[in-house]
């Protein structure tokens, strides 16, 4: 008998439509991950900031989680990057409390993951580290306390 | 101390014994769960790193800049005014790299565990040539 190959079911995305593409979302960064670029003199966001593989890049949604953030992460830069910006990356977009960190107010917590049609909860390729690095960079609009 | 610059001013150097120092730097790091701070490798991760370090024949490149990710990763990034590469190497234990040039150019892949050999014409396209 012939052998039948059955194709791969599409698993369902996580991405969230409750995430608008013009909405904003926050990354925070440490001063570890702002260095000064030797050849310009200037700092900027490093692909450390990113190469997260264990669980998602977290991101904030704007305007959602601000006294989590003045409270607890007041020397962090904010890196700002819309919802569009991150999907064109390649990415997707999934409403998640943060296990490791019970701050967050509800919904405001959101994890980025790489798009992908066999797993839901991709881990992002070097290409997705690059591309929000760049997002990053070009949407920093508070830098890291410098000590 | 972790996240402390340690660039040398531009150009080519000796880059490795400045790679591996902020390389060491990242054990004084501690364990960190909010998802946003440099969290301390893992030792397996930190003999990747070492590993591949090691597997970069030239002596003369730019010093890279060596952080800690948020979930133990390490990442060790080039910049020079014309291109920049970055190999991140996952806490998760894969190793992968992307580079791009000012033309456009762009590379990408992923490092196989104890054959970091092909790096090398990764470094030579985007930070030798």
């Amino acid at each position: 008998m012939p052998k039948q190959t059955i194709p791969p079911v599409p698993v369902q995305s996580v991405d969230d439509d409750r995430i608008q593409p013009t909405d904003i979302l926050l990354r925070l960064i440490p001063i570890e991950h702002y260095p000064i670029d030797p050849n310009t003199g200037r700092r900027f966001v490093a692909s450390s900031a990113f190469n997260i593989s264990r669980k998602g890049v977290s991101v904030l949604r704007k305007g959602m989680a601000d006294g989590v953030i003045q409270q607890l992460f007041p020397d962090f830069g904010i890196a700002e990057m819309t919802a569009h910006e991150i999907r064109k990356a390649g990415c997707v977009i999934a409403i998640e409390e943060d296990l490791g960190f019970a701050h967050w107010p509800r919904d405001s917590h959101a994890v980025v993951y790489k798009q992908s049609d066999t797993q839901p909860k991709a881990k992002l390729k070097d290409r997705q580290i690059h591309a929000l690095t760049y997002l990053a960079n070009k949407g920093m609009r508070k830098e890291p306390k410098i000590p | 101390m972790a996240g402390q610059i340690r660039y040398a001013l531009g150009g080519d150097d000796i880059w490795r014994k400045p790679a591996l120092q902020q390389l060491a730097s990242t054990q004084d790091l501690k364990r960190k769960e909010d998802g946003f701070s440099p969290s301390r490798p893992e030792s397996s991760t930190i003999k990747m790193a070492e590993a591949v370090i090691s597997a970069i024949k030239r002596d003369y490149l730019p010093i890279p800049f060596v952080s800690a990710s948020a979930d133990g990763g390490i990442t060790l990034e080039w910049h020079k005014p014309a291109s920049r590469l970055t190999i991140n190497i996952r806490a998760i234990g894969e190793v992968g790299y992307f580079g791009v040039r000012e033309s456009g150019y762009t590379c990408e892949g992923e490092l196989k565990h104890g054959n970091f050999d092909f790096i090398n014409e990764v470094v030579d396209i985007l930070l030798v040539r």
